[in-house]
């Protein structure tokens, strides 16, 4: 039995109501519809690019919009490169099995570890949440020698352990939630501990089903940083099999080469379309969560 | 207060710690997986790197503590350093601030019209792929450096250039390239916590407003949203700033590492260099502690200038 309780309808409809709309200016649409062209071209002639057969591709200039599309530079793609030592399905499949266990486990121990932040304020909380804004403070980057070291004398470079672990521990999952946790009311904490509910309980019968709009926004935040992630594979990486999507594509991408320019596109987009798919479907659960995150100082 | 009596205090602590643990133990033991990882790869990574800027290490013998001659290295020896260290600094200053800017700018426009969920799936598109598919997008398009790319082609036909401009050769346009293809992918999480924030300023606020004399839209913004949205301005500010500081993938890929005369590598590009090609490790951790003191230093200017007062 799941318990939602509505503390958060006020907060929906404060968020997403239309309420702000009065008199709308035309004057803005006149700077967000170039503005919108102008962020949807790269996909829209990516798209065109890639559905664009051979001729089409060396026809200049080229055409914005694609005349005779056809799946020829994604067949090349997929099917051409079956045969070579890595099939680039290799790296779809490294891309996706990365980012499938990091969303997993990643959305269920930052969740874990955000309730007794947020709700119990367990001794060291505060010392932690200082440690999770400080560490929001300076890039990531900073961390990959130490972080090399860890994982060479751990003996997992060249495995997905590389490219999973270390990115589990990313802290603006755990601020999100924590910050959004903290607005479950502490009664209805109380009442379910009244009625002899135990701690493992409370977390997954009434807390979770509290924060699905926190939990829709790090596993967005978790798919996106796994999925578009580079950095990790650049520096974790050896054998050509173990290579993820983005690396691939950098590869391949390397040169400006008119033979390969559309297989280049179809490859960019294979990339791009899950990322809009899941963008598109966790939006409103997105702008609940994050309605309130902020760092007050 | 009397403290006499000593011996039950010692009875009391052994009842204390397992009280202590009856009490909070479940709750440790839930945040242990994401605290264990988070220690390991994030917060002793930090006294590793400083640790180990003080040694020359090569990964092949155990490191030998040098003092400071990593840091006397860095910043009498190395020239090229000196050009990452000016170039981070060009191109996070832009980017960060305009950055910020634009994405606070446009989610305030979005939030003022119908079809929000048009325009904000539309602005943050750019955000949603790997950066480095994006730049390679830009390489092979929009800034190739013959006459069938699409920017040259278009300049030349309007008469304004007679000869093809190579992008990401010239040393006059690879940073502004950059910087165009970043700002271009700039609508990222920022973007989305603005998109969420805007709606939350309690209408009330508004309300009370008007009765005040407050008259135009950026009145309204200036009076009274972005004071009640202080917290995100402080941390899609601190997010803005570190993102530029971290970033190398749209550099790396556009022009290269090195790219040609160093014209666009940052201090991560050096640190990488230095510590993934030529396996100096004590050096690198140098250059990363350096990133760490400069992009933490401007996240404290942050807080401070934006922290909310209450």
């Amino acid at each position: 039995m799941a318990v939602a309780v509505p503390f958060l309808n006020r907060r929906r409809r404060i968020s997403l109501g239309s309420t702000r709309v009065q008199k709308e200016p035309l004057g803005i649409y006149f700077v967000l519809v170039p503005m919108a062209v102008l962020a949807i071209l790269p996909l829209v002639f990516m798209t065109s690019q890639a559905l664009k057969p051979i001729d089409e591709l060396l026809k200049y200039p080229p055409d914005l919009v694609v005349q005779h599309p056809t799946l020829l530079n994604f067949q090349n793609l997929l099917i051409a490169t079956s045969s070579t030592a890595v099939p680039f399905s290799r790296y779809i499949f490294n891309s996706a099995w990365v980012t499938i266990v990091q969303v997993i486990i990643g959305v269920l121990i930052g969740s874990m570890c955000a309730y007794p932040l947020a709700k119990i304020r367990v001794p060291g909380a505060a010392l932690i949440n200082a440690l999770i804004i400080a560490a929001i403070a300076f890039p990531p980057e900073v961390l990959a020698i130490p972080n090399y070291l860890v994982v060479s004398s751990l003996h997992m470079v060249d495995t997905y352990y590389a490219l999973i672990i270390p990115a589990l521990g990313a802290s603006f999952n755990v601020f999100v939630m924590t910050q959004f946790m903290s607005q479950i009311p502490t009664a209805l904490l109380e009442a379910a501990k009244m009625d002899g509910a135990s701690e493992w309980m409370i977390f997954w019968r009434i807390v979770i089903p509290n924060v699905r709009p926190a939990i829709a926004t790090i596993a967005f935040l978790s798919f996106q940083a796994a999925w578009n992630s580079s950095g990790p594979a650049l520096i974790y990486v050896r054998s050509e099999a173990m290579r993820t999507l983005p690396l691939a594509i950098a590869t391949l991408g390397a040169q400006t080469n008119i033979a390969t320019i559309g297989i280049v596109q179809a490859a960019g987009l294979l990339q791009f379309i899950p990322s809009l798919i899941i963008f598109i479907l966790s939006r409103t659960q997105m702008l609940q969560a994050l309605a309130h995150t902020g760092i007050k100082g | 207060m009397a403290r006499a009596v000593s011996t039950p205090r010692v009875t009391m602590r052994g009842t204390g710690l397992v009280a202590f643990w009856r009490r909070w133990g479940i709750y440790y033991l839930m945040m242990t997986p994401w605290l264990a990882i988070f220690a390991t790869f994030t917060v002793l990574p930090v006294l590793a790197a400083a640790g180990l800027s003080l040694t020359y290490f090569n990964l092949l013998e155990p490191p030998r503590f040098i003092g400071l001659t990593n840091y006397r290295l860095l910043f009498v020896d190395d020239d090229i350093f000196y050009v990452t260290v000016r170039n981070t600094l060009y191109f996070a200053f832009i980017t960060g601030p305009l950055g910020f800017f634009l994405s606070f700018f446009f989610a305030w426009l979005i939030h003022q019209v119908r079809g929000r969920a048009f325009f904000s799936i539309a602005l943050y598109t750019p955000a949603m792929t790997s950066a480095i598919v994006l730049a390679t997008f830009f390489k092979q398009n929009l800034f190739t450096g013959d006459q069938y790319g699409i920017l040259n082609h278009l300049l030349i036909s309007l008469g304004i250039i007679q000869q093809p401009i190579i992008w990401l050769q010239d040393q006059r346009t690879m940073m502004p390239v950059v910087i165009i293809v970043t700002l271009w992918a700039s609508m990222n999480t920022g973007f989305l916590i603005w998109l969420a924030a805007l709606g939350s300023v309690p209408q009330d606020l508004y309300e009370a407003g008007k009765i005040d004399g407050v008259r135009s839209r950026l009145q309204e913004m200036w009076y009274i949203t972005l004071p009640s949205l202080k917290p995100q301005i402080l941390l899609t500010s601190v997010l803005s700033i570190v993102a530029a500081f971290g970033q190398f993938q749209i550099q790396q890929q556009l022009a290269g590492l090195p790219s040609p005369l160093y014209a666009v590598d940052t201090i991560v590009m050096h640190m990488l260099d230095y510590a993934f090609i030529r396996f100096e490790m004590g050096y690198a951790s140098a250059i990363a502690v350096v990133l760490f003191l400069v992009s933490f230093g401007c996240s404290r200017l942050l807080f401070r200038i934006f922290a909310s007062d209450e």
